[in-house]
């Protein structure tokens, strides 16, 4: 079921994408939405039916390599699709009711293109899938991001994760002789270089998830639309890199450096997610800082706690996709207006909104609560605490205290789209669904911590940090790169250029040769000047010679 | 005499020959339109296609050794003998070699000075690197390796700029110190064997120890003097970076691959004690060489140098995947070249038509592409496949040949990585520049895009590289 469905929306995929026009773009995306639809129900029924189908496909087949394409329909399988597939299925809703995307049917496609090549990297069983649909998945995103700007740090950033990687692969090949993703463990023994295969692993998922340190790559997409960033955040290469890190797990383990490594990016990810979504003016750069607190939240549970990473990576990229579409819907009510800073007292013209958005909010935090607090109790009344301090902080700017938003905002405030708000009830349904059976103290907890910090606002200082435009425009790590790797890089290949190229062969040896020539020219020419003297000079010469050889010759 | 009555390799070579004397027939219109020209011109290349295919349909790709083998015994007294035949290997980098031109004829098609010299030393040209490709002896292999000289002699004398005479110069001094060493060896193993020698038999021929030592030095250097690698690289460089001529370019861009094929041609499947060293002294000047090109094509701001860089870090990564002597690296290499020489040529041919454009309009290239949507497809295309992301046969490809070469030596493997990243990183941050909507000085309307017939070929020529990613025979019947 899965492989068919994968042919069927790659070859449509392809085509809308050459075929697309701005014309009959609506109607295209109406086709393609309905379309992926009407395959996601006939997966959701082969799901439930219990049945497994195994595919593969002999994709190469030479003397030395063997590699098969992978699609089997497994519960495992379906399980990890699943989020992928409703939130790419919510984001061409989106696209097609909003008026803001103008390429309606090519974003279409480039989603649904991503979407199988998600599936692919889920349903790997190889190295060279995954490499393969990893990779695919860059160049999509790449594709999606429709601004040159976002693109730049993007495509070097992925560029040297999709390296990295191939470096990794490469290496286990080199020892392992297999591609088979079940054989990695016996790198463990057969591999050498462990180290750094190790290390290579942790930069391609540090680089790929824009974790500390990269994580700029994800803040310069904050000039996108809202539903392309919010796809992209969820469903691109911040997701790629969570899974490849799941599928090469057993190589983080070969090296001592390389857990502890990612565990204190991780950490320092969270903290820089806080830092952005509590400090930074612009609405997107908050939403982005709080997707990475919670995908970032997916990782440390997976490494410090091994829980189970399919069921986690669900509830948070179903979380993201309900909190992105809460502060795009706030964007839109307010004509646009990305900055925090120009809103305030919202809550007059949006009640109902603001009710709904907290309920949005709760119904989350009752899922956390519900899911993972049986599991690590701890961390996750720490992951809540946190997320209530954030989310009131942006709740409470935006609908209470003193309006700084200019009265033709204010005049316009409208209630979210239906188009949004659909999306963001079934997401709360969702989350409500579980029986609410233990933790009421925690939950309580929750609601209470958060109407007060609604109420008291406690870090109503922060607000003064918007006007520092060393916290919101400058981009410090960029610096560090331009200083620590772009200037030497740039310096040594201008040495290079000068001495090697320049001085020592253009004008060393290729002078001293040209040179060198000129000199031999020169001196036959002298030689060969019209001068009796000179001749009767080599006449000499020559009956020497004839006398040299002959004495030779004697003797 | 000849010993066999199928000769289709001969007929390769005679195609694009026949090519170039219908060319230099070939009228040339009253108004100057030189499409005539043009059009024997392609049409020769596009008939060496088909027959290069059909040859596919004769042999058996995955076999080992040279097939089709024709023998020509030219002369009795001394008995010389001329052998043809080809593998998948020679066969791939014909067919990629045939297509590149293509792309550089559609490059020039509007070139109106030198037109019919151009075509007629280009086709001389494809000829003679033909003939080099499916020589089996080392004796037509020798008259082809220098034969290809005089028709870019030709061309850069014709073509060049106000430097020409220096970049002739440098040309003639490295290429002729290469043929000289070469001349020589091939003299010392005539002498020594009584007789023509088939490519063959050399790697399991027994030398002493002196003649052994000055042969394999000999083939060296004169198949290094064909490579950009350091000294070496220096006058492929200079002309490379300064010859506006796509044809020229591509030439100049093809002539180290004789070189590259040299090493698989000579070098035995077990090596003799004696290339140890020589082979660690070449690994190291080669990763040396590509980190250095690399560096250096990241700082220029010419497009040329560029594209050059990136041209050698691949070559020299090729060249130390065959001094691994694998037949699987073989046969990688093989599928991978394929794709890298079309790449490389797409990107010359429009790189140097945005060069054009931006002579004409008379602003800087910067944000250029934005007014040329067409080419901007298939730029972009083109970097994002050179730069290994699985559009082509250069990824999977390269994942193998790589796999390989760090399990030889880890240092040079990641070493040559870096060089990777950082070429890769060059053409990006060109690609970004051209395509930097910002900067963009001219409107879309006042630039010329290329035509909707050469947009649908370059089309073609993106499905023909995707097609080579999925399978790289995937044109051969069964294979």
């Amino acid at each position: 079921m899965i492989a068919n469905s994968v042919f069927i929306l790659a070859t449509w995929g392809a085509l809308g994408s050459i075929f697309a026009s701005v014309k009959s773009g609506r109607m295209l995306s109406f086709l393609t939405l309905a379309l992926s639809s009407g395959l996601f129900f006939f997966l959701c029924q082969h799901y439930f039916s219990g049945k497994v189908e195994y595919f593969s496909f002999d994709w190469l087949k030479y003397m030395s390599l063997q590699v098969e394409i992978n699609l089997s329909s497994t519960a495992k399988n379906y399980i990890q699709i699943f989020p992928i597939y409703i939130i790419s299925l919510l984001s061409m809703f989106i696209s097609f009711f909003s008026s803001e995307e103008a390429q309606k049917q090519r974003f279409c496609s480039l989603i649904i293109l991503n979407l199988c090549a998600f599936i692919g990297v889920i349903c790997a069983t190889n190295i060279l899938q995954l490499l393969v649909c990893s990779c695919f998945i860059t160049v999509l995103g790449f594709c999606i991001i429709n601004d040159m700007d976002a693109r730049k740090k993007y495509a070097f950033y992925n560029l040297l994760a999709d390296l990295s990687l191939f470096s990794v692969c490469s290496l286990v090949y080199s020892y392992i002789g297999s591609l088979e993703l079940s054989a990695l463990p016996k790198f463990a023994k057969l591999g050498a270089h462990r180290d750094l295969v190790s290390i290579l692993l942790v930069i391609a998922v540090w680089l790929k998830m824009g974790l500390f340190v990269f994580h700029n790559q994800l803040y310069d997409l904050s000039v996108l639309q809202f539903n392309r960033l919010t796809y992209l955040l969820l469903c691109s290469t911040p997701l790629s890199g969570l899974l490849i890190l799941q599928k090469f797990y057993p190589l983080t383990q070969i090296s001592p450096y390389a857990l502890p490594l990612l565990k204190i990016i991780t950490v320092l990810t969270i903290c820089t997610g806080v830092y952005n979504a509590l400090l930074i003016d612009n609405i997107k750069e908050k939403a982005i800082g709080l997707m990475q607190i919670l995908l970032v939240f997916g990782l440390v549970e997976f490494l410090f706690y091994s829980t189970d990473f399919v069921a986690i990576e669900n509830t948070l990229l179903l979380g993201g996709a309900l909190f992105g579409l809460i502060l795009y819907a706030i964007s839109y009510s307010s004509s646009n207006e990305i900055y925090i800073s120009s809103m305030g007292n919202f809550i007059s013209g949006l009640k109902v909104c603001f009710l709904f958005l907290s309920l949005a909010f709760l119904a989350f935090a009752h899922h956390i609560l519900i899911s993972y607090a049986s599991q690590n109790y701890v961390l996750t009344l720490g992951f809540l605490l946190l997320l209530t301090i954030v989310i009131a902080h942006i709740y409470r700017q935006i609908f209470f205290g003193e309006s700084h938003a200019d009265e033709r905002v204010m005049a316009l405030l409208k209630n979210p789209a239906w188009y949004m708000l659909i999306p963001i009830l079934a997401l709360i349904i969702w989350f409500a669904k579980k029986e609410y059976d233990a933790y009421y103290m925690e939950l309580s907890g929750t609601v209470i911590l958060f109407i007060t910090l609604l109420w008291f606002y406690p870090l109503k200082k922060m607000e003064n940090l918007y006007q520092k435009e060393f916290i919101q425009e400058s981009d410090v790590f960029e610096t560090v790169f331009d200083f620590l790797i772009i200037t030497p890089l740039t310096i040594l290949g201008r040495i290079l250029w000068l001495l090697v190229d320049f001085i020592l062969i253009e004008r060393t040896i290729i002078n001293s040769l040209s040179n060198a020539t000129n000199l031999l020219i020169r001196g036959v020419s002298h030689l060969n000047v019209f001068s009796a003297k000179l001749y009767f000079l080599y006449i000499l010469l020559g009956f020497g010679l004839m006398a040299l050889l002959a004495y030779m010759g004697h003797k | 005499m000849m010993l066999n009555t199928f000769s289709i390799l001969s007929l390769i070579i005679a195609i694009p020959f026949l090519g170039m004397l219908f060319t230099l027939f070939a009228k040339e219109a009253s108004d100057g339109s030189t499409r005539n020209v043009f059009s024997v011109a392609v049409f020769s290349v596009i008939a060496n296609i088909v027959m290069i295919l059909r040859i596919f349909m004769l042999m058996e790709v995955y076999k080992p050794g040279l097939q089709l083998v024709e023998t020509y015994n030219w002369m009795q007294n001394p008995n010389i003998d001329i052998v043809f035949g080809v593998d998948v290997l020679s066969l791939m980098l014909l067919l990629a070699i045939h297509i590149a031109f293509i792309i550089g004829f559609i490059g020039v098609r509007n070139n109106l000075e030198h037109q019919k010299s151009l075509m007629v030393w280009s086709l001389l040209f494809l000829s003679m690197i033909t003939g080099f490709f499916v020589s089996a002896d080392i004796f037509s292999f020798y008259i082809f390796f220098e034969g290809m000289l005089l028709p870019l002699f030709m061309l850069l004398g014709m073509f060049g700029d106000v430097k020409r005479q220096e970049y002739i110069n440098r040309f003639l001094l490295y290429n002729m110190v290469g043929s000289v060493i070469f001349f020589v060896a091939t003299v010392l193993l005539f002498n020594y064997q009584h007789g023509m020698l088939e490519l063959q038999q050399l790697s399991s021929m027994k030398l002493d120890s002196r003649l052994e030592y000055f042969i394999w030095a000999a083939i060296f250097i004169s198949l290094l003097s064909r490579i950009p690698i350091w000294p070496f690289h220096y006058w492929i460089a200079s002309v490379n970076s300064s010859i506006r001529n796509p044809m020229i370019f591509l030439i100049s861009m093809i002539l180290p691959l004789t070189g590259i094929y040299g090493f698989v041609r000579f070098l035995p499947k077990t090596l003799p004690a004696i290339l140890g060293n020589y082979i660690l002294l070449l690994q190291i000047i080669g990763v040396i060489t590509m980190l250095f090109i690399a560096l250096i094509g990241l700082i220029n701001k010419d497009r040329q140098y560029k594209i050059f860089s990136y041209i050698t870090v691949y070559y020299i990564m090729y060249m130390l995947g065959i001094l691994t002597r694998d037949e699987v690296i073989l046969l990688n290499i093989a599928f991978s070249f394929f794709s890298y020489l079309i790449i490389v040529a797409s990107m010359e041919v429009f790189s140097h038509y945005i060069a054009k454009e931006q002579m004409q309009q008379g602003v800087l290239d910067d944000g250029l592409l934005c007014s040329y949507p067409k080419i901007s497809i298939i730029y972009s295309f083109m970097t994002l496949a050179a730069v290994g992301l699985p559009l082509s046969s250069l990824f999977l490809n390269n994942f193998l040949i790589l796999s390989d070469l760090l399990a030889v030596n880890i240092k040079m493997g990641m070493i040559m990585l870096l060089a990777l990243v950082i070429v890769s990183s060059a053409l990006l941050k060109e690609l970004f520049r051209l395509r930097d909507a910002e900067k963009c000085s001219i409107s879309a309307e006042k630039g010329e895009d290329i035509s909707r017939g050469v947009f649908i070929f370059m089309l073609f020529i993106c499905f023909i590289l995707l097609m080579s990613f999925i399978k790289p025979l995937w044109f051969v019947v069964g294979a």
